[in-house]
């Protein structure tokens, strides 16, 4: 089964101002989508609007060709890893995966995933021991832990060393080849490999 | 969204407010002659009841402005006119001076009546969460910096606070303890003597105008704070 | 399902924590410590203010742990996880204010007869206290995690957050001073939920933004 997300004439509005409008776009199933854009020019509220946290918009976000506005409960199969870790400091990285196995009602096997992010080892340490690119590390198996149709990925290469975004390609790969659809934003100069670009400079109204 | 800017009424009074300046002035000036010089002292109480005329009226204001206030973030919850929330931005500081002007009265009054200083009686106890009502309120607007989100919360809260005023109203009968029970509410018998009521009439006028003054003034201020928010976007 | 899976979250996070069950237990016992160092040894009086300090320190201990309810998880983005589950908000805001009651009430009441050992209250008063604090203490749970829910945002919140909640209590803590009134405080419970329920949701779709 092949999914769609299609985005048509969209357009945010946050505290009485514009972020962007007429954005228009359609990602498949096994496309990487590269959000693009300065500061400010409305990565995050785009991503975040898809995940439907931003539920006050003009124009339509389909998935599958059902609106989101309307079939809010198509949106458990996205995954939303921002630029919040999401991770508890003052605990373990096992205690941190527990609570987010019983957010996501799932009591699958974690040590594949352990042993595909390469984390393992760091199972029993709190995680403000951590550094902030092991904590990024962490906050994406999130992605992992059960299995989604979108991913929205709110820079997540921040942090990350050129072995760790490596893996993280990889990932996204495997994700996409199983029907899956990844948008990220990123900043870097480094990026991902990606099939469409989208770039807010286009949309965003300064 | 835009701000609509406020209709005939309160322009055209804003633009009398030199009248208003000069009236809130003579009001006061007659209804303080009356209170300290020309009423009869108290039988019971003598002088020391004079202060009634200053701290009655403030409690009364104290408690209509908050009621406005809350009822502009009902108004603003049902029509999203941002004017509403100017309306009650503009009552709160208002609103929290009258309220400490009734505390500070009321235990000047109640040192020689009662013989101290602070009851903790119902009426006292919830004209000071009053005061902290009020604070709150205003701290919203100056603690949530998105000033779109501040509205929503510091409207909310404005409603929460409104569940304190029949609280206010009723803890006399819950607690019934020393505070003397509203004496001016009972109009077909007033327990009062004309002479005082003079003095509490004018008092009461005074402090409206000056009310009105100042919301006036406060009004002006937040609606070009507005204005400038707008153009700074 | 989800709705255990919720709730066993937050409870699984309190036990994990630093301020886990037994500082909502302890506190209540460190509190009345306090009274025999204020007001003498006379065992006599103590009965009468302990009720008072029973409540009082149930009101506190709410307000101090406050923060795990909504704001910790809206700091670290474990808040936009779960919304995105698609559990109704109605849902997920219930799960907060249960777990929340048993994290940090359930101790306190377990913890009251013992404390009403050490000043010697008879066991007619301690069970009226307890049947108080069950009826009371869910409602004072419900404003509180209301009141923080809707000012999440704001940075310098926990001054006037306290502003608010506390004369919210004001009715709790008169009736739960009065013996023989769990049917007000049951029924203060149960408009604090509906308040509470409505308000929450309200300001975690504000916030979720």
């Amino acid at each position: 089964m092949s999914n769609k997300l299609i985005i048509q004439n969209l357009e945010c509005v946050r505290e009485d101002k514009i972020i962007f409008k007429r954005l228009s776009c359609d990602v498949e199933s096994n496309q990487t989508m590269l959000i693009r854009g300065k500061n400010g020019s409305g990565k995050t509220s785009l991503l975040r609007t898809i995940a439907g946290y931003i539920s006050k918009y003009n124009g339509s976000i389909l998935f599958n060709d059902n609106d989101l506005q309307v079939n809010t409960e198509l949106l458990s199969d996205f995954r939303f890893v921002g630029q919040k870790n999401s991770l508890k400091e003052n605990l373990t990285v096992q205690q941190n995966i527990e609570l987010w196995q019983l957010i996501y009602h799932t009591k699958n096997n974690v040590s594949e995933i352990l042993d595909l992010l390469d984390i393992k080892m760091l199972l029993n340490k709190d995680i403000d021991s951590l550094s902030d690119g092991q904590k990024k590390l962490i906050s994406l198996f999130r992605l992992l832990i059960s299995k989604a149709k979108v991913w929205l990925l709110d820079e997540p290469l921040v942090f990350l060393d050129t072995n760790k975004i490596k893996l993280l390609e990889n990932i996204i790969l495997q994700h996409n080849q199983s029907e899956g659809i990844t948008l990220y934003s990123s900043n870097n100069d480094i990026d991902l490999k990606y099939d469409l670009l989208i770039n807010m400079d286009d949309y965003a109204v300064l | 969204m835009y701000i609509k800017l406020p209709n005939g009424i309160i322009d055209s009074l804003r633009r009398r407010l030199p009248i208003f300046n000069i009236a809130t002035l003579i009001a006061f000036i007659l209804g303080l002659y009356y209170a300290i010089l020309n009423s009869p002292p108290d039988y019971l109480q003598g002088d020391s009841m004079r202060i009634m005329y200053v701290h009655v009226p403030a409690a009364w204001l104290a408690l209509s402005s908050y009621s406005f206030l809350a009822l502009s973030c009902i108004a603003w919850f049902i029509f999203r006119n941002p004017i509403f929330n100017l309306f009650a931005k503009s009552i709160a500081p208002i609103g929290a001076l009258f309220t400490l002007i009734a505390l500070v009265t009321g235990s000047i009054w109640g040192k020689p009546t009662w013989g101290t200083w602070w009851a903790w009686d119902a009426r006292l106890t919830s004209m000071l969460i009053l005061f902290f009502l009020y604070v709150a309120y205003i701290m919203t607007w100056q603690t949530i910096a998105n000033k779109d989100l501040a509205a929503k919360i510091s409207a909310a809260l404005g409603i929460i606070g409104f569940i304190n005023i029949p609280i206010i109203k009723f803890s006399v009968d819950w607690w019934n303890t020393l505070h003397q029970p509203a004496t001016i509410s009972k109009l077909s018998a007033p327990s009062i003597h004309i002479s005082m009521l003079t003095p509490l009439m004018l008092m009461t006028f005074a402090y409206i105008l000056f009310l009105v003054t100042v919301f006036l003034m406060r009004y002006k201020i937040e609606t070009l704070d507005q204005k400038i928010l707008r153009v700074s976007k | 399902m989800q709705f255990y899976n919720l709730i066993s979250r937050d409870l699984k996070l309190a036990f994990y924590s630093n301020t886990n069950f037994l500082f909502a237990a302890s506190f209540l016992i460190l509190i009345l410590i306090l009274i025999p160092f204020v007001f003498g040894t006379n065992i006599s009086e103590f009965s009468i203010l302990f009720t008072g300090f029973i409540w009082i320190s149930i009101a506190l201990s709410i307000l101090l742990t406050l923060d795990r309810v909504f704001t910790s998880d809206y700091e670290d983005g474990n808040l936009d996880t779960i919304i995105l589950t698609q559990q109704p908000l109605e849902l997920i805001v219930c799960c907060k204010f249960i777990s929340h009651w048993i994290a940090n009430c359930i101790p306190i009441i377990m913890v009251i007869p013992i404390a009403g050992l050490l000043f010697e209250v008879n066991m007619q008063d301690i069970l009226n206290i307890i049947i108080n604090v069950f009826a009371g203490s869910p409602g004072m749970v419900f404003i509180g995690a209301a009141i923080s829910a809707l000012t999440l945002g704001s940075k310098r919140a926990d001054i006037y957050k306290t502003i608010i909640i506390i004369p919210l209590y004001i009715p709790f803590i008169i009736f739960g001073a009065n013996q023989e009134s769990g049917l007000v405080l049951l029924g203060l419970s149960l408009i604090a939920f509906i308040f509470s329920l409505f308000t929450s949701t309200y300001s975690l779709r504000l916030y979720a933004e």
